[in-house]
């Protein structure tokens, strides 16, 4: 009975309902038809008992054997009628008439009845009446009827009832069927929809299933990425720290080497002074060895020797003066390429001085952007969190409708099984995916 | 720079230097005014001096800077540069010494020649035969030119020149 499917069940209950409702409609009928024949035999009985009685009386009182027979055969010829049995007051059977073979005890032979009995014994219907003669009881009129008629048409009753039962069953359990049909159809239609939104559920279930693990992927990816960038934001941090103190040692150098050439700058002017003062004693000597050697050359061959000499002085002094020359020259070079070291070491501290105060933005910035990175990857941490719920709770999503598509295609196998609805598609495998591809977003 | 005395030819012209005794060698000092070279009779000079303040005279000539105070009197500043028209850009050559002052005297007038530098004097000058064709009009107080260590270097005659300066000095 498990295997039987909803329509059949509901043929069977139709049928079961028809038959029992047949069934009692019959034998209701049969009892009332019993009883209603019966009682139509007892008056047709008792009237034609009756009749008899009255029509033997008064061949009885005259004691007319003969017409007691002919009045008897009037009535010889009825159906039911088995015997009639004409008795007098003292117990003597006057006459009896009966249709085929009775057994003896069948017939009821009882005279001391004063008014009408009706008995029924042996199969028969005995109906027992007084012949009465002007006040006078002059004897008992004793018919026996058989129940054959009524048996006989309780029994084409039955037949009848029989084709009509039957009848009333094919037509039942077509209407059964058809109802059925019609009961079943959308109950099929709602499983199949049922079933289809089913795997529907399923299938979108599983692609949040998908989604929820590529962007536990991508959240870890990017987990990965900021702990990149932080790291990077602590290399670039301390980077800059170390760039900001070679920066602030460049300046302080740069500055102290600017003191030492102002230093030698000076030095070099107080040289250039002392230089001009040989150089103006070399003038002087110069010319004193010029106006010597004018001298010695007016005193003619007697300052000759003198005239050499005073060359020779001339000559000394003028190689202290191209000396000297070259001496400022080179200090002029000097001073010129200390002023340009100076210029240069003026933009090296400007230039470290923005070093500087570039190396401590760049550190204050990327202390903020180690701060937001670590903020950004506290929300990886929550989005990672959030994720493994929201696909924990997809997976619970999917077993249910998992279970909701077989309890469909459950249904629809018990509305029809020869016409199921297809079965969803690896509805029985549940996803169960694995827990680590989750897992590894939220539990760092 | 100075050269050891060798006699001068007997040649060398002559005008209102005093002659040279025979064996007697002449002494030249030689001069640089701009880019052009000059030869003085040592024996017309009085002194080198260093070219000290000038003070400029009112209504003097052009080549007459003014007057400087030298040995307690007042000698004329010349300037040979703007006697003769020397550029004083065209020269290369740098000065060792600062800018000097050569006094000469032609008989009682005394001169002070604004020099650029002093070579040096030299006692042996080449043969003056070997630049005469230099230039086509020459000063009159330019006596002759001769070469030197391949410059062309001209004798200052220092009576024309004082000559010279006096009448345009006049003149002016």
């Amino acid at each position: 009975m498990r295997t039987l499917v909803l329509r059949a069940k509901l043929i069977l209950a139709f049928t079961l309902v028809i038959v029992v409702v047949t069934l009692c409609f019959a034998g209701y009928l049969l009892v009332q038809q019993e009883r209603m024949a019966s009682a139509a035999l007892v008056t047709r009985a008792t009237g034609i008992t009756g009749v008899l009685a009255r029509l033997v009386a008064p061949a009885v009182e005259t004691d007319n054997r003969h017409e007691v027979s002919n009045s008897l055969a009037a009535v010889y010829g009825h159906a039911d009628l088995r015997y009639v049995v004409v008795m007098k007051a003292s117990g003597e059977v006057y006459d009896r008439q009966s249709v085929g073979s009775l057994a003896p005890g069948d017939e009821l032979h009882d005279n001391s009845r004063q008014e009408r009995v009706v008995q029924t014994h042996g199969g028969l219907l005995h109906v027992l009446v007084p012949i009465v003669s002007k006040g006078n009881q002059l004897g008992t009129l004793v018919a026996g009827f058989s129940r054959q008629s009524i048996d006989d048409a309780i029994r084409s009753s039955q037949l009848a009832l029989l084709a009509g039962a039957l009848v009333i069953l094919l037509i039942g359990v077509g209407v059964a069927w058809f109802m059925s049909g019609n009961i079943a159809r959308p109950i099929r239609a709602v499983a199949t929809r049922l079933t289809r939104l089913a795997q529907d559920l399923v299938d979108s279930a599983r692609g949040q299933e998908s989604a929820g693990v590529q962007q536990a992927s991508g959240i870890e990816q990017t987990r990965r990425t900021m702990d990149l960038v932080l790291a990077s934001a602590q290399q670039i941090a301390e980077n800059s720290s170390v760039v900001l103190g070679n920066a602030e040692r460049t300046v302080a150098g740069n500055r102290d080497v600017a003191l030492r050439i102002k230093e030698l700058d000076s030095h070099a002017e107080k040289a250039g002074e002392i230089l001009a003062a040989i150089m103006q004693v070399a003038d002087r000597t110069d010319l004193l060895a010029l106006n010597a050697a004018l001298e010695g050359t007016k005193a003619g061959e007697a300052g000759r020797g003198f005239t050499l000499v005073a060359a020779e002085m001339r000559r000394l002094a003028e190689s202290v003066m191209e000396s000297v020359t070259g001496i400022r020259r080179l200090m002029n070079d000097m001073r010129a390429a200390s002023q340009v070291a100076v210029q240069a070491g003026q933009e090296g501290i400007a230039l470290s001085e923005e070093t500087t105060r570039s190396a401590r933005d760049i550190a204050q910035v990327t202390q903020q952007q180690r701060k937001a990175t670590e903020q950004v990857g506290q929300s990886m941490d929550d989005m990672a969190a959030t994720v493994t719920d929201a696909m924990a709770r997809t997976r619970k999503t999917t077993a249910n409708a998992a279970e909701l598509a077989a309890a469909a295609l459950q249904l629809g196998t018990l509305v029809d099984s020869g016409r199921s609805t297809p079965p969803p598609v690896a509805l029985v495998e549940q996803s169960r995916l694995p827990a680590s591809a989750v897992a590894g977003g939220s539990n760092r | 720079m100075s050269h050891s005395g060798v006699p001068l030819p007997e040649s060398l012209p002559e005008a209102s230097s005093p002659p040279a005794n025979p064996g007697e060698t002449v002494a030249l000092m030689l001069v640089r005014v701009g880019g052009r070279w000059f030869a003085i009779d040592a024996r017309m000079i009085e002194e080198v001096a260093v070219k000290g303040a000038v003070t400029r005279v009112p209504t003097a000539a052009r080549h007459v800077l003014g007057v400087a105070g030298l040995r307690g009197g007042v000698v004329p500043v010349i300037s040979l540069q703007q006697m003769i028209g020397i550029a004083g850009a065209a020269t290369t050559e740098l000065a060792t010494t600062l800018p000097r002052l050569v006094v000469v005297r032609a008989g009682d007038c005394e001169l002070a020649l604004v020099v650029d530098e002093i070579r040096g004097i030299i006692a042996d000058p080449p043969a003056a035969d070997a630049a005469q064709a230099s230039g086509a009009e020459r000063p009159s107080f330019l006596r002759q030119e001769f070469e030197w260590q391949g410059k062309l270097v001209g004798v200052l005659d220092v009576a024309q020149l004082a000559a010279a300066a006096g009448s345009s000095q006049g003149g002016a």
